[in-house]
């Protein structure tokens, strides 16, 4: 977990759920997990219906072609020092990151028109990392695209500041300076300065933000970035429920509440797990016949 | 005086239903049991509180969903509601004249778009209601065959909610639920159970929802009479 205050990382440790979003790629283990300052959230579950009208009908001929799910996130990263809020911007600039592609291909591409036409390289990606979310029982192991990510830094909030005015007369170097290094000694044992006495830096030219506004919005898809299994459409009934076209059961078939967690109580009826005795009938021509095999399909299709 | 309903899930065309019995001879476990029926929150029902004065006032919000028959309902904090009948017109305009002909009236629409808030007083309340919650979640999404392929009803679902959103026969009506916002009202708070686990409890106090839909129109034309007089049925008489 990244440094936070420790009054507020024990408050969160008591009674809070932290804000774990992980990349699962094996070239960036990184696993965030945070307390943020929770100031909107919202789920949107938009259904794609075709509805179409013969003229004169009373009702629609209609469609249906999936449902999206959305989660938008404002949130404040508030910091105590200067540490933390160097830590709070690490944190914004690799989620950041995340609502690009990956830029792994270089080429070229052509600008102005004419004689003056010129090549100039270019890079060219591939999707982009496909992000895990927890964030206590709202957001349970939920794969996502980070679409969007805004960061405003609070200016009404303030800013830790650069310092140099002298301390003592020994030369030991300015006030930040002097934090800085008893900061990075310390090693959080408070000894040589305080959490809230880190309050100034030695860096010239620079300014930490005291608060910063974040607002994401993720875009949930299907699968495990974990496991790589290919998932089970989000429904009720389907193969994950044995395929029986009476079953009611939900698709995900994990004895699990879904998308919120529900505590203690057992999962709802629907939920609840039910044993499925591998199918014998004849192997469907177009379905892939090992986890292998089905994985690779998947990635292929998917680009994951 | 014969019924005139059409039947349940109406509409356009044919509604297909999935064969009972599925597809694979009987070899799979048996199938979860029937549909879930969940009722309001019940254990506040001593006389205060949202769900008892609910129940008492029949002030009932209930979703089915057509694809599998769950059921969910929720006391009727409706928070707005509106309903809008739009004509679509096919109009020509011509030189010379001041307004465009109106060749023929396309069709019309009705949308119904509401908002209605789900509170919890304890935790007990609050993880039932998220159960309830998560199954109208649930419902925007579709019955799925053998091959997981969406059934042809998808997220169709019955809305029934007092005197405005029901059809003339005083039942609910079927809808397409273009879009579903769950929003909790975070000034109101969290409740939040001891942490006991990596995962704790946080459920927000009130959650609000809005939903906008297009609704199937539940009716049997006549000669004598386009759509009957009460349609649409907001329980209004003395005209």
């Amino acid at each position: 977990m990244t440094y936070q205050y420790s009054p507020i990382k024990s408050i969160g440790d008591r009674s809070y759920a932290p804000l774990i979003i992980t990349t699962g790629t094996s070239a960036e283990p990184i696993a965030e997990a945070k307390y943020i300052f929770l100031k909107d959230y919202s789920e949107t579950y938009a259904a794609k219906w075709d509805l179409t009208r013969d003229p004169g009908a009373l009702n629609p001929n209609w469609s249906y072609g999936g449902t999206e799910r959305k989660i938008n996130m404002s949130f404040t990263l508030g910091a105590r020092n200067v540490a933390e809020s160097k830590h709070n911007l690490a944190y914004c600039a690799k989620l950041i990151k995340k609502t690009y592609l990956n830029y792994l291909e270089e080429g070229t591409r052509i600008v102005g028109t004419g004689a003056g036409q010129v090549e100039i390289p270019n890079l060219f990606g591939v999707n982009p990392d496909v992000l895990s979310v927890n964030f206590g029982n709202l957001i349970q192991d939920t794969d996502v695209y980070l679409t969007k990510f805004n960061f405003e830094a609070d200016f009404e909030a303030g800013f830790f500041t650069y310092d140099n005015t002298p301390i003592g007369t020994r030369g030991l170097g300015g006030a930040g300076e002097i934090q800085d290094a008893y900061w990075n000694m310390d090693g959080n044992t408070n000894a040589l300065i305080s959490e809230q006495g880190y309050v100034f830096h030695g860096e010239k030219g620079k300014i930490y933000p005291r608060s910063i506004n974040v607002q994401i919005e993720m875009h949930a898809i299907l699968g495990s970035s974990v496991t790589d299994e290919p998932a089970s459409p989000l429904g009720f009934g389907g193969k994950s429920r044995g395929g029986s076209t009476v079953s009611k059961g939900w698709s995900l078939n994990n004895n699990r509440d879904w998308p919120h967690g529900t505590g203690p109580i057992s999962a709802a009826k629907y939920c609840k797990q039910t044993s499925v005795a591998p199918l014998r009938s004849e192997p469907d021509p177009d379905e892939p016949d090992s986890v292998t095999e089905r994985t690779r399909s998947f990635r292929q299709r998917t680009g994951r | 005086m014969a019924d005139t309903r059409p039947p349940p899930g109406g509409g356009p065309g044919v509604v297909v239903y999935h064969k009972q019995g599925g597809q694979d001879g009987g070899r799979h476990a048996p199938p979860p049991e029937g549909p879930e029926i969940r009722e309001i929150y019940t254990d506040s029902l001593n006389g205060i509180g949202n769900p008892a004065m609910a129940e008492k006032l029949g002030a009932i919000l209930s979703f089915t969903h057509i694809g599998t028959g769950h059921v969910v309902k929720f006391p009727a904090a409706i928070l707005s509601f509106t309903d809008s009948h739009d004509a679509a017109l096919s109009k020509k305009y011509g030189w010379g004249s001041a307004e465009p002909t109106v060749d023929m009236t396309q069709n019309s629409t009705r949308k119904i778009s509401f908002t209605f808030a789900v509170a919890s007083a304890s935790i007990e309340e609050a993880r039932y209601n998220a159960q309830s919650i998560n199954l109208l979640i649930c419902m925007m999404y579709s019955a799925l065959d053998a091959r997981n392929t969406p059934s042809i009803n998808g997220s169709r679902i019955n809305i029934k909610g007092m005197n405005f959103i029901q059809d003339i026969y005083g039942e609910g009506v079927d809808a397409f639920i273009t879009t579903l916002v769950y929003k909790p009202d975070l000034e109101n708070g969290l409740i939040t159970s001891k942490r006991t686990s990596s995962s704790p409890e946080m459920y927000p106090t009130i959650i609000k929802f809005s939903i906008e839909a297009e609704v199937l129109i539940r009716a049997i034309a006549s000669a004598a009479q386009n759509l009957p007089d009460s349609y649409p049925n907001y329980g209004g008489s003395g005209q």
